[in-house]
């Protein structure tokens, strides 16, 4: 694999001051990643640094991938058990942060409760801090994950399903990619087509980083929830700067009607936003992603996504979640050559 | 960067630019202050130009500063880091104040601490942080009636501005942080002046002797909620109000990174993307929350009217510990007393704020609301008196800062306007390091602070 391209920034905070071009570079190195990791040759940027790993919130996907992301590329890798860590006792961020630099951490994967933790961590550390998550604001590696996705599933891109659901038996076994001879479309490929995000866009970091990153690469991107979980985004797409096409409605219909994309968020339970919520049951009659609502509106081939975990029943069915048009798997399949990519740019970048 | 409490002031400035809102003048002056009194007060005419151009390229000499609401931590123990009476008095200073009510020490231990500091401290009478049930609202109204007092509402409602962490706007939504619904300061408001009319209601009805029920609303920061003093004061309501200089001059952008005024992000808000060196900033949480550009020219307009009768600092000076956390663990407030005066001035500048107003506002606005009875700067009065370079500008930080707290949303950031000279009680409480003022006080021991 040849060199990995030169990057300006040692922190991932967000996708939100990235560029097309610098959308399409990750992309492409993401593509590059997965290849060699088939082929046995992924490229060891990261022997002889220490990766940690600090989730003061519960996951699975992001942090595991980032584990072996890291280990992919030749990282030591250190997982902190925060319930069990001095965090009980009450020790601030920014000590927990400092102590772990001083431990050898040079690479900081966070996920945190608060909006805005890991940019505080970030004014904290000589080293790298990759955001996996801050509170509702920004989930920079589940944007580039679905942005690789929709290169690879869309019309235009390398892969497309096979007709048994699912993905065959051969590209389930190449774990992180998309297939030895798939390798992604560019973004400017997505520009003109419709991806809706349906679901608690209020309280989603993942909504987002997916307006940044889909509304820069052209994308018709539509947001659909229940009245009171649309917050200020109505605001915020009157906002959007002319080269950027962000609508926001609570008509499904619409959202769906000729998607190309359709992407399902968890109701958040556990992250409180007051009074006027639909419960659980109501927003699985008005706006779950059902088979028979695909078919009405969105395009035959649509992609469905979602970043999981998923709850079956509630945002989405079974039937769909688990059907052909599904890219659900193919999401988390792909968080480890995004992880891959992303590591390896922030940890050529300029120090401090 | 000398505070003097070691002899009376004398000092000669003449073509500066005065505004005296106990006096009503306004206009070129020369001022010599002698022995701590004004000896001699000598007005020019006004210019025939526009006093904005007249007042520009001259000093400002005005009435010192009168702050209605600062803060002091009274639960902490005397230690190196916390803001105490004395270092509150050395930034109150730096800022142009004479004067500051203080909340959170109980009084006999704000007394005992004022007594003898070169500025004065006021106790902060008891007010409601949150606006009341109706009924108890009237009760106080009238009980306070019954006393000559004023009862103090802080405009929210903290039923609905619990947990919150922004204003709710674009700003809130972009950066994921929780959103404040105006609600809870225009409903907050509204049942404040809607008790105020009953209970002035009841004691014309009972004929009750002595004052009328009065209200004091303070942290008002919505056009809306300004809009609603304005009608009430107009239907006669003895009403005031005030707004910290910060919901005049910042907005909710500045979470994200953005570093211009208000009236220069009127017409194009923040919509991202964030500055990650100043996002999040604990230093920008403030209750109430900083509001969308819009609100904070209404707020100007507010003052511009007299219908808020006071800019206050909200100074609430925490400890680096206490502010260095996530943003949604962060105390609001911060160190603002300083540099209230430079966003007047920034106000004044862009035409948004006339400097008359800006004054008054500071003055004798916050002199009525506490019902003191001053006279300006007349001959033979004692000397109180602030001298500002408008032109200057500073930097707030550790270098300039008096305050123990450097938890300021302008860290680093140049601000307009820079205080030469405050005198209190005749006394030189603040000078700074090139005054350009001929200064003839006796010098005291430097303090390491201001410019």
């Amino acid at each position: 694999m040849e060199t990995v391209p030169a990057w300006h920034d040692r922190h991932l905070l967000d996708v939100d001051t990235l560029t097309l071009e610098q959308l399409e570079l990750i992309v492409g190195l993401a593509g590059r990643m997965a290849a060699s990791r088939d082929s046995g040759e992924a490229p060891r940027v990261l022997a002889g640094r220490q990766l940690t790993t600090l989730f003061y919130e519960a996951s699975t996907r992001t942090r595991v991938s980032f584990e072996v992301a890291a280990q992919a590329l030749g990282a030591e890798v250190v997982t902190v058990q925060v319930a069990l860590s001095s965090v009980t006792k009450g020790e601030t961020l920014v000590d927990t942060v400092r102590t772990l630099e001083a431990l050898g951490t040079e690479l900081l994967v966070m996920r945190h409760a608060r909006s805005g933790a890991a940019y505080l961590a970030a004014r904290h550390v000589t080293g790298s801090v990759l955001n996996a998550g801050d509170g509702w604001h920004a989930h920079p590696t589940q944007a580039l994950v679905d942005l690789y996705t929709l290169t690879l599933r869309l019309p235009g891109g390398n892969l497309t399903p096979s007709a048994a659901g699912g993905l065959a038996p051969s590209q389930a076994r190449s774990v992180g990619g998309a297939g030895p001879a798939a390798r992604p479309g560019t973004v400017t490929a997505l520009a003109g087509r419709k991806v809706a995000i349906v679901g608690d866009v209020l309280r989603s970091r993942v909504a987002r980083s997916d307006i940044w990153a889909l509304t820069a690469c052209g994308v018709d991107l539509w947001l659909c929830a229940p009245r009171a979980l649309l917050g200020g985004f109505e605001a915020w797409a009157r906002a959007v700067p002319a080269d950027r096409r962000l609508t926001v409605t609570d008509d499904l219909d619409a959202a769906l009607r000729d998607a190309d994309a359709v992407m399902a968020l968890r109701m958040q339970r556990e992250r409180d936003a007051g009074p006027g919520l639909p419960s659980p049951g109501d927003y699985a009659a008005r706006y779950a992603l059902t088979s028979g609502r695909l078919r009405a509106a969105a395009r035959p081939d649509v992609v469905v996504m979602h970043p999981g975990p998923v709850n079956e029943g509630v945002e989405i069915t079974a039937e769909v979640a688990r059907g052909p048009s599904s890219a659900i798997l193919d999401q988390v399949r792909n968080g480890v050559p995004i992880r891959m990519a992303v590591l390896a740019l922030v940890a050529g970048a300029p120090r401090a | 960067m000398t505070t003097d409490t070691t002899g009376p002031a004398a000092l000669e400035l003449r073509d500066a630019w005065g505004v005296d809102p106990f006096e009503g003048r306004s206009g070129p002056v020369h001022v010599t202050i002698a022995d701590g009194a004004i000896a001699a007060v000598s007005w020019g005419p006004p210019p025939e130009e526009n006093t904005a151009a007249g007042a520009a390229g001259r000093r400002l000499v005005v009435p010192a500063f009168i702050d209605l609401d600062a803060a002091l931590d009274g639960a902490s123990a005397d230690d190196d880091e916390g803001e105490t009476p004395a270092t509150l008095v050395a930034a109150a200073a730096h800022g142009g104040y004479a004067t500051v009510r203080v909340r959170g020490l109980p009084p006999e231990r704000l007394a005992h601490a004022a007594h003898g500091l070169p500025v004065r401290l006021l106790p902060a009478p008891e007010r409601f942080a949150s606006v009341p049930p109706a009924g108890a609202l009237v009760a106080a109204l009238l009980r306070a009636a019954a006393e000559a007092r004023t009862v103090t509402v802080v405009a929210d409602d903290a039923a609905l501005s619990a947990g919150a962490e922004a204003s709710s706007g674009i700003a809130a939504t972009i950066l994921g942080l929780r959103p404040a619904p105006d609600a809870a300061e225009v409903g907050a408001v509204q049942r404040a002046l809607e008790a105020l009319e009953r209970a002035t209601t009841i004691a014309l009805r009972e004929g009750s002797p002595g004052a009328p029920p009065r209200l004091h609303v303070t942290r008002v920061s919505l056009a809306e909620s300004v809009r609603l003093v304005r009608e009430a004061r107009m239907a006669g309501l003895p009403v005031t109000a005030d707004a910290c200089a910060h919901h005049l001059a910042l907005h909710d952008g500045w979470l994200g990174g953005d570093t211009r005024f208000a009236w220069q992000a009127v017409d194009t808000p923040w919509t991202g993307p964030l500055d990650p060196a100043r996002a999040y900033l604990p230093s920008f949480r403030q209750r109430p929350p900083l509001r969308a550009p819009a609100d904070a020219l209404g707020v100007a307009a507010g003052i511009e009217d007299g219908t808020i009768d006071a800019i206050v600092s909200g100074h609430e000076p925490w400890r680096p510990w206490q502010s260095e956390v996530e943003y949604g663990d962060a105390p609001a407030g911060g160190s603002t007393i300083e540099a209230a005066i430079s966003l007047v001035l920034g106000a004044v500048r862009a035409g948004v704020l006339s400097l008359d107003a800006a004054i008054r506002a500071l003055t004798a606005g916050p002199a009525a609301v506490l019902g003191e009875q001053h006279r300006g700067m007349l001959e033979g009065q004692t000397a109180f008196i602030t001298i500002v370079d408008p032109g200057g500008t500073w930097r707030p930080g550790a270098q300039t800062l008096c305050s123990r707290s450097l938890d300021t949303p302008l860290a680093g950031l140049a601000v307009p306007g820079r205080v030469l000279l405050t005198i209190a009680r005749g006394r030189a409480v603040y000078r700074a390091a090139e005054s350009r003022v001929a200064d003839a006080s006796p010098a005291g021991a430097p303090l390491r602070c201001g410019t």
